[in-house]
């Protein structure tokens, strides 16, 4: 049981995601010779939710907790303390109706003062221990409770200790699993990887694939996904939101401009991908080649659980009818479907812009996914990047998406991975 | 146009309303206007995602049994942008577009009752849906 105090280290992203979940306080007020029979006071107030401030005053408590019967129990040094231990939890009984007889008494081995004063002297230090993953006063072993991801790091920990006089037996020293944050597609993801939302003003959407474009490093997405599509207006970008991370993340640094005539229909205006290139600033984590990969394609499944690597490029402009391609996007996360057309023309809906020899998927999308990186899985988790999802149909069941080789065509060379 | 009163149907989910108006009546052949809006009836400013850009909002128009006669985003390739709209308490977003009387196939339709749907698409799985409004297409 964790309810005392606990201090989690995020191994994935290295910021502290869960920090104390404290319910007492050590440092509770000493007794003043104004107050009435302060000398004699042998339990000290706290709140009925709390137990162990209810205890802490009794002599040789050391932890309360329900076991996993769901039964009271108490640390004490000195079984004969029962009564004072009743005495003082009583407003914890009280207010959940309980009987003080069901509480079974066990011998404590460390007065809970002792651990807890061992606990915040080590945190600090232990905490910093590559490989710790949390320190805490447990209240159910009667012990300082320290864990590890492997037996280095304990080894570690333990000369830690020593060198601050805590007893060893007063501690133990577990193997643990990391305790990893849940970033989700539309989440705060650092590094920044392909297929997690992007914010521009008014606007959201999601990161294409990272790439160095003339030796800058940023990302593509799609050109509707600027300011204005067709044409360099500076875009900013924040990731997951500006209202959630106020610190912009990049800039638009390239977005051809929409031409006529041509082969372009009399009318329209013309672009063979519907792409754009972002400058990172700021010192932006991100990493080349990876794009987020959620656990399944299931619609609304967006926790990311790992990523997909790029290895190579699609050098065409042509896919196969009926070829297996995937996308990851912010809205619909992974989807996967089969090509059904491949170098079609395609007039966007409310504008004058058509979109020259484009790919269409039979797979889902949504709002929001604009952007998103295209791809075929080559063998394992390595992927081969087919392009920009950048439209599709209303009913969300098919996409649309620039092949990758236009988009360099038009954005100029980019290194993908 | 013959619009002895205005038809409308709305969907009303917590603080925020989806209004769908169109003429009850109309000449046959005229195009019929249609108005879709969204409406923040709380007290605190309403955030909304939409689709496309400009926002994808659709329009359904079915006869009597049922059957479609047309839909306004039918083989419409939309950008998926999502829009973020944030409507302050009391006002309004307005979508409006008019219906030809004609099928997806371009033929016009015949006099008679229909019935007329609104839908918003958001950036969940559903889009947000009025009830269906009636509309008489008089000969």
């Amino acid at each position: 049981m964790l309810s005392h105090r606990i201090l989690v280290v995020s191994l994935m992203t290295g910021a502290i995601v869960l920090a104390s979940s404290c319910s007492d306080d050590s440092t509770q007020p000493s007794p003043t010779a104004d107050q009435p029979n302060a000398g004699k006071v042998a339990v000290q107030q706290g709140s009925s939710d709390d137990p162990v401030a209810l205890a802490r005053g009794v002599r040789g408590f050391g932890g309360f907790f329900l076991d996993e019967q769901g039964t009271p129990t108490v640390y004490l040094k000195d079984a004969g303390q029962r009564g004072a231990a009743e005495k003082a939890l009583t407003p914890w009984f009280s207010s959940r109706g309980r009987a003080m007889a069901e509480m079974r008494v066990r011998k404590a081995d460390f007065d809970w003062a002792e651990l807890d004063r061992w606990f915040t002297q080590s945190s600090g230090e232990v905490l910093s221990v590559p490989g710790v993953v949390f320190t805490d006063a447990d209240e159910a072993r009667n012990r300082v409770r320290i864990g590890v991801e492997h037996a280095a790091a304990a080894g570690q920990v333990r000369s830690v200790l020593a060198r601050l006089g805590i007893p060893a037996a007063a501690v133990s020293v577990e193997v643990t699993e990391p305790i990893r944050q849940l970033a989700t597609l539309q989440g705060s993801v650092r590094p920044v990887v392909a297929g997690v939302q992007i914010n521009f003003p008014g606007f959201l959407c999601s990161v294409g694939f990272n790439a160095s474009r003339g030796g800058i490093g940023g990302f593509v997405t799609a050109s509707h996904c600027t300011n204005t599509q067709g044409g360099v207006e500076s875009t900013p970008y924040w990731q997951p939101l500006q209202s959630v991370n106020p610190t912009q993340v990049a800039t638009e640094t390239a977005d051809p401009a929409y031409t006529t005539g041509g082969s372009c229909p009399a009318g329209r205006r013309c672009r063979q991908s519907d792409a754009s290139f972002a400058r990172y600033i700021n010192s932006t984590q991100n990493t080349l080649g990876a794009i987020a990969r959620t656990s399944s394609t299931r619609k609304r499944d967006l926790t990311i659980a790992g990523s997909w690597t790029i290895t190579s490029d699609a050098a065409s402009s042509s896919f196969t009818i009926g070829e297996t391609v995937n996308k990851v996007g912010r809205t619909t996360g992974w989807s996967q479907g089969r090509v059904t057309s491949t170098c079609v023309n395609v007039n966007v809906s409310g504008s004058d812009i058509t979109q020259l020899c484009q790919t269409a998927v039979s797979a889902t999308v949504g709002g929001g996914d604009s952007g998103s990186d295209v791809f075929t899985i080559t063998g394992g988790t390595n992927v081969r990047l087919d392009g920009v999802l950048w439209g599709g149909s209303s009913n969300g069941k098919q996409f649309i998406f620039s092949p990758l080789a236009n988009v360099t065509g038009e954005l100029g060379a980019l290194t993908t991975h | 146009m013959l619009q002895a009163a205005i038809f409308a149907a709305a969907l009303v989910l917590d603080s925020m309303s989806l209004h769908l108006s169109v003429p009850a009546r109309v000449r046959a052949g005229e195009p019929v206007p249609v108005t879709l809006s969204v409406t923040n009836r709380g007290t605190t400013p309403l955030t909304l995602y939409l689709k496309g850009r400009p926002t994808a909002f659709d329009i359904v128009v079915r006869r009597k049994d049922g059957t479609v006669v047309w839909r306004r985003l039918r083989g419409a390739t939309v950008v998926m942008v999502l829009r973020v709209e944030t409507v302050p308490p009391g006002g309004s977003l307005r979508f409006e577009d008019a219906w030809p009387q004609q099928s997806q196939a371009g033929t016009p339709v015949e006099p008679g009752d229909y019935t007329v749907t609104g839908e918003l698409p958001t950036d969940q799985p559903q889009p947000l849906r009025t009830a269906p409004t009636p509309l008489h297409i008089d000969p």
